[in-house]
């Protein structure tokens, strides 16, 4: 999220209006204790209804039950509701299990008092007939008119004209263009997360026109590195682990094929729709090839990579939970809305209810989700996995018929091992420490053997979904629990969510549900904010985590919707909404604060100057590798997972360092051990949904870029690249600029590098050389610690 | 006026926000996220130390004596789905203690020594009866998705008495029951995230703080080197209105220079006395380790950490009972009496709240003969210290010791408490998540207090 963002949460809350307080005060206070001590014996959703008494809907808690009203707005004292609470009459005390605490009965007399605002919709005992309120995000995208600006000098595209239309209702200027040298560097750390070599900053400062900009975008938007940048962000949405997390985390050792898929999806352009279509139902589409066929069921993977409990007992609980992991990620990564909530209750915010969630979620029920993973001590729900042509990478090295035949003989001796303590004490072969030790050594072995064919070959093997043979229908659980299941919901789609919905027929009704997804006017309108948000520091709806009702709502709605449906026309391609946007003068201006600007619109609402951000994790970790020259660019075939077979996902504790020199997408993403260098700097969290990350200053981070043996490494490797050039220090330190920085050098910047690389070897003293080898390293090391690196241009 | 939570629902990146705001305002304090912060309500408390007992002691064996249990030793009984189990009365005694006469077993003479200081709390239960399910959910209030770690909620809502170390500091945590999600902020700013310090199972001795610099030759270089970034950093400062992100950026290489300075003699025990040392047990090798980690805490705490963990592991004692059970209370006895005579005697027991808890209890039923099985219905936590009653018993379990049956107390409630104790509504610490405000206790938890004093 972001400065503006903060601003505004700040700002709404102060500025709350009435209403908003009041709807908030039953949110967070009344609501809750209806849930939680109430609906299980006075809600229609239930199917439970004391005394004919409805609290699941505000209609039905205001109509009340065989008693009569239940809460009389305004007057507290004639409430039955207060009455039952306060436990005052002997044939009316509620809840039954005794009284509820005395503050939370006085919120109830509150909340009546100031006339029981009670936000819910949908009739009491036919919940979801009311017609859903329109709300601006899934109302059909209509392309705006161009404005037509008072300035017709500034602009340089349409969107320049939406953007300047906005500043003039506003009263701002935007500030100066940005020099070509910060242009230059910001489009490349946007575009391919890397920054540009000091030769190309000389080349382009030589001739730094319209042009040489408009190729140097085409350029890298067709760079291989495009891909590994734009589908770093998309992961980060799909919350792609290589492992199950949880609490017995086991390795996915074939989640990579789902991370390269999505990599090579950016980097070929892939329509909007069928990057959905193919991630929720590829395999059950049609394929011209083997390949075509192998990479639409890779792209289910997505469905499949979420964190799963797998020592969880109950398999209906599981089962469940894992629909319900689906459904989250499907409805937060692709619509931004957070459809999950009406697992247990009917959406507080958003036109949802559990009949329409238990719909949903029968269609992930009726999905076959493979996912791998080995019967084990605490590991109870072993999955197929999605075997592929074998036309597909290996992604591992073959086996020998030697190594084989040990690992096998391995296995049968634990086998035999195993057998002879369960039939001298069957308790023991399950709880001693030996027959514990016993069946984890037996499963990794098998773990390994399960990855290769008898020829030492590895299997081609993915994670992904397919339908079951028999598609499931599925209650609906009270308040989510399992064990509580009431009237069971036929499969399909919401129908108040806007869309065109369709009717399931056979099958999971997945394909129905990819469909109307892709054709979603969310679908677009959350992509194009994130490309924005991406670019421009923040997104156009500032809550890029929710376009529902309890969202933010955008900034600039015709700018979105411009932008949207100029997406749409060309077919959903990302790369030309890019180019759209980095071709625009708005984001080519200078990031320099105007006072004027400032005064009046102090959060950047209006996008008068570029928005400085610090690098995000990876692209920090990457340029840093970059600069030095460490940097392998190759991408890596495979996973450098610790334990890249079934079983236990060994990673080092909290985190650890890190022995790759390949770009950071392909480092291993272990659920609660990501590497320390990506955590500490807001590196996304694998198991929740993150389409915008922090991005936080701490002093943990400090004491990183001060300390940590990486930038030791990376500064002492430009060292060496610099001491070996033969020419002098002012221009040493003008190429440690370039590099570092992708910029000349200030005439103050060479003065105060020079001046402390003189006074370092003075009072180092010892060898010469070393002595000046440790001074530039250690000025290195401090250019690399600077803002100038640290931020984005 | 700005209300607390409307100042704490600053949401990621924000600082810098608030940073600038502070700077406009003349206010130097609410520039740093981690500045101590106004509680809701007058805390009892300032500062947590959680001694963790990562497996599930035995209740029965140690704070919750069961004469009825003893009697029916050995007798079969079918309850849920213990079929045919057989009754294990503790083979351990259980002593008054105190003027309160707390009823401690015999495997815990020191800590007896300070019942009068114990809240006992019987009546304790949790969701499930799996290790990782019932860690996690002890660590951050649910097992089901993601959350942030208690000292990070309580980081968040109380800021740190001292911004030159870490504001969280979990010792020894093990890498497994959830790793790092146990200490970690979740949705939460990172600034709000436990800093680890050694690892479970190895020597306190060689822990280490990620990061600090070795060796006084680079110390002693580190503040010129500084000093190159800070100017190259002002020389980056366009000029008008200071820039936030740059600003926020020097002001954590400061902070993290300070910390740098303070954090390696605050983990130096060298210059603490031979008595004290010996009076956490550091002389006893069976002792040693955790004594390291109660006195690491104290010295933490003292320096103004808010909250502080350690942890013990090796109390899940499915086999042989009598023995592990005694082993595993030789390693922490001393220490927490340690601890516990130390905060005393130097006036911090006051308001400091100790805490003592595995994730569930065991078992009144026998597992191999002479273990005992995982139970989450019912289990005994302590607390002594700030705002908590002394030589007090709250709750308590069936006369076998399976369930809670009174003052019953589900982890929600414990975190609703201990919340309650450090000045906080557990309603009111909320910060708005994927569409909706989350909270520790989720929507659920009440603070018992039948145990405050």
């Amino acid at each position: 999220m972001t400065l503006m963002h903060s601003y505004i949460v700040v700002i709404t809350f102060l500025t709350q209006s009435a209403p908003d307080q009041s709807i908030r005060q039953f949110e967070t206070k009344i609501r809750p204790v209806l849930v939680s001590k109430c609906l299980s014996c006075h809600s229609s959703v239930s199917g439970k209804m004391k005394g004919n008494l409805d609290l699941a809907t505000a209609e039905g808690l205001k109509r009340g039950g065989d008693r009569g009203p239940s809460v009389v707005p305004g007057k507290p004292e004639e409430s039955q509701l207060l009455q039952a609470l306060r436990y005052s009459h002997d044939d009316l005390k509620m809840p039954p299990a005794g009284p509820l605490a005395a503050d939370i009965v006085r919120e109830f007399e509150v909340w009546i008092r100031q006339g029981a605002i009670d936000p819910r919709s949908g009739s009491p005992a036919s919940p979801g007939k009311k017609p859903a309120p329109v709300f601006w995000s899934i109302t059909p995208i209509i392309s705006p008119k161009i404005p037509v600006t008072a300035d017709s000098a500034w602009p340089q595209s349409d969107l320049d004209r939406f953007v300047r239309a906005t500043q003039e209702a506003a009263g701002v200027h935007p500030v100066a263009d940005a020099r070509p040298e910060q242009l230059f560097r910001r489009l490349y750390l946007d575009l391919t997360g890397l920054p540009p070599s000091r030769e190309e900053v000389v080349a382009f400062l030589k001739d730094p026109s319209e042009k040489a900009y408009a190729a140097t975008v085409k350029r890298l938007l067709a760079s291989p590195h495009f891909g590994e940048t734009w589908g770093r962000h998309w992961l980060d949405v799909a919350r792609f682990g290589e492992s199950t997390g949880k609490q017995v985390n086991f390795s996915y050792p074939h989640a990579w094929r789902y991370r390269d898929w999505v990599v090579d999806a950016f980097n070929s352009d892939m329509p909007l729709a069928d990057f959905i279509t193919r991630q929720l139902a590829g395999d059950l589409l049609p394929a011209t090839s083997e390949t075509a066929k192998d990479a639409n069921r890779i792209a289910t993977g997505f469905l499949a990579v979420g964190a799963k409990a797998l020592n969880e007992r109950n398999a209906t609980q599981f089962a469940m939970d894992m629909a319900d992991e689906q459904l989250d990620a499907t409805t937060q990564a692709f619509l931004g809305l957070t459809v999950a909530c009406a697992r247990c209750h009917d959406h507080k915010y958003d036109p949802v209810s559990q009949s329409e969630y238990t719909a949903m979620a029968g269609i992930f029920r009726s999905t076959d989700t493979c996912y791998g993973t080995i019967r084990l001590v605490q590991a109870q729900h072993p999955s197929r996995l999605i075997t592929l042509s074998g036309k597909a990478p290996a992604g591992r090295e073959a086996r020998s018929a030697e190594e084989l035949k040990t690992l096998t003989a391995r296995r049968d001796r634990l086998n035999s091992e195993l057998e002879a303590l369960r039939s001298s004490d069957p308790m023991a072969a399950f709880v001693s420490m030996q027959g514990v030790r016993l069946r984890i050594q037996q499963g990794m072995v098998q773990g390994q053997l399960e990855l290769y064919d008898s020829n030492g070959e590895p299997k081609r093997l993915a994670m992904g979904a397919k339908d079951r043979f028999f598609a499931t229908d599925v209650p609906i659980y009270e308040r989510g629990e399992v064990d509580h299941p009431g009237a069971t919901v036929p499969r399909g789609l919401p129908t108040q969510l806007g869309g065109t919905p369709k009717a399931v027929k056979k099958g999971s009704g997945r394909l129905e549900l990819a469909q109307w997804i892709a054709t979603h006017p969310l679908a677009a309108r959350v992509a194009v904010n994130r490309v924005w948000l991406h670019l421009m520091g923040h997104g156009l709806v500032p809550s890029s985590d929710n376009f529902g009702l309890a969202g933010t709502p955008p900034r600039d709605q015709r700018l979105l919707d411009w932008l949207a449906s100029g997406f749409i026309a060309s077919g959903g391609s990302t790369k030309q909404l890019i180019q759209k946007i980095v071709m625009s003068r708005t984001y080519r201006l200078g990031n320099e604060t105007h006072p004027a600007a400032f005064e009046k619109d102090p959060d950047n609402t209006t996008w008068w100057k570029h928005e400085r951000r610090r690098l995000d994790a990876e692209t920090l970790r990457d340029s840093l590798l970059a600069v030095s020259g460490r940097l392998d660019h190759e991408p890596l075939q495979g996973t450098q997972l610790a334990q890249a077979n079934e079983g236990f996902a060994v990673g080092p504790q909290g985190g650890g360092e890190i022995s790759s020199t390949k770009r950071s997408i392909y480092l291993p993403v272990l659920r609660d051990g990501i590497p320390e260098a990506l955590a500490l700097f807001d590196g996304a969290d694998p198991s929740l949904i993150v389409p915008e990350r922090h991005a936080t200053s701490t002093p943990a981070q400090g004491l990183f870029l001060l300390n940590n043996p990486e930038m030791i490494r990376s500064a002492e490797a430009l060292a060496r690249m610099i001491l070996d050039k033969q020419e002098p220090d002012n221009e040493r330190m003008d190429r440690l600029a370039h590099i570092i920085w992708s910029r000349p050098a200030r005439p103050a910047e060479i003065e105060t590098g020079l001046a402390f690389v003189e006074a370092f070897v003075k009072k180092r003293g010892g060898l010469p050389a070393r002595a000046r080898f440790e001074a530039w390293s250690a000025l290195a090391h401090a250019q690399l610690a600077s803002a100038d690196f640290l931020l984005t241009p | 006026m700005m209300d607390r939570r409307t100042l704490l629902s600053v949401a990621p990146s924000s600082f810098a926000c608030l940073a600038h705001t502070a700077m406009t305002s003349g206010s130097a304090n609410a520039s740093n996220p981690l500045s101590p912060r106004m509680p809701h309500h007058p805390p009892r408390a300032r500062r947590v130390v959680f001694l963790c007992m990562d497996g599930g002691p035995s209740h029965i064996d140690l704070f919750d004596p069961k004469p009825a249990l003893t009697k029916a030793n050995g007798q079969t009984i079918n309850k849920g789905r213990l079929v045919g189990a057989k009754l294990l009365g503790s083979p351990f005694k259980a002593h008054k203690s105190g003027k309160s006469g707390l009823e401690i077993g015999e495997t815990l003479p020191e800590l007896a020594r300070h019942a009068d200081k114990l809240c006992l709390m019987r009546g304790m239960h949790t969701d499930q009866p799996n290790h990782p399910q019932a860690f996690l959910q002890m660590h951050t209030g649910l097992f089901q998705f993601p959350r942030p770690s208690i000292g990070s909620w309580v980081l968040y809502g109380l800021g740190t008495d001292n911004a030159n170390l870490p504001g969280f500091v979990s010792i020894a945590p093990p890498a497994n029951n959830g790793g790092t999600a146990n200490y970690g902020s979740c949705f939460l700013p990172a600034i709000y995230q436990g800093t680890r310090l050694g690892q479970a199972g190895r020597p306190m001795a060689n822990a280490r703080m990620a990061n600090i610099a070795g060796g006084e030759r680079r110390a002693d270089r580190q503040r010129t080197q500084l000093d190159v970034i800070q100017e190259f950093n002002r020389q980056a400062t366009p000029s008008g209105p200071a820039d936030p992100l740059i600003s926020g950026l020097m002001d954590s290489y400061e902070l993290a220079y300070r910390m740098q300075g303070e954090m390696p003699p605050l983990l130096d025990i060298s210059a603490e006395s031979a008595s004290t040392k010996s009076s956490y047990g550091l002389d006893d090798p069976a002792s040693r380790n955790f004594a390291h980690q109660c006195l690491l805490a104290r010295r933490l705490l003292e320096a103004g950490v808010r909250f502080v963990e350690i942890c013990q592991p090796g109390w899940d004692h499915h086999r042989g009972i009598q023995e592990a059970l005694t082993n595993s209370c030789r390693a922490i006895d001393k220490p927490m009496s340690g601890l516990l005579g130390d905060l005393a005697a130097r006036g911090m027991l006051e308001d400091t709240l100790v805490i003592w808890s595995g994730e569930f209890g065991r078992t009144p039923t026998s597992q191999g003969g002479d273990g005992r099985d995982h139970n989450s219905k019912g289990y005994t936590m302590w607390m002594a210290g700030g705002g908590v009653k002394g030589g007090h018993v709250h709750g308590g379990t069936d006369e076998l010791g399976f369930e809670a049956v009174s003052g019953r107390m589900h982890v929600h409630d414990w975190h609703a408490t201990m919340l309650y104790l450090l000045g906080l509504d557990h309603e009111r610490l909320t910060y708005r998540h994927a569409g909706r405000e989350m909270r520790l206790t989720d929507i659920k938890g009440q603070v018992e207090h039948g145990i405050v004093a």
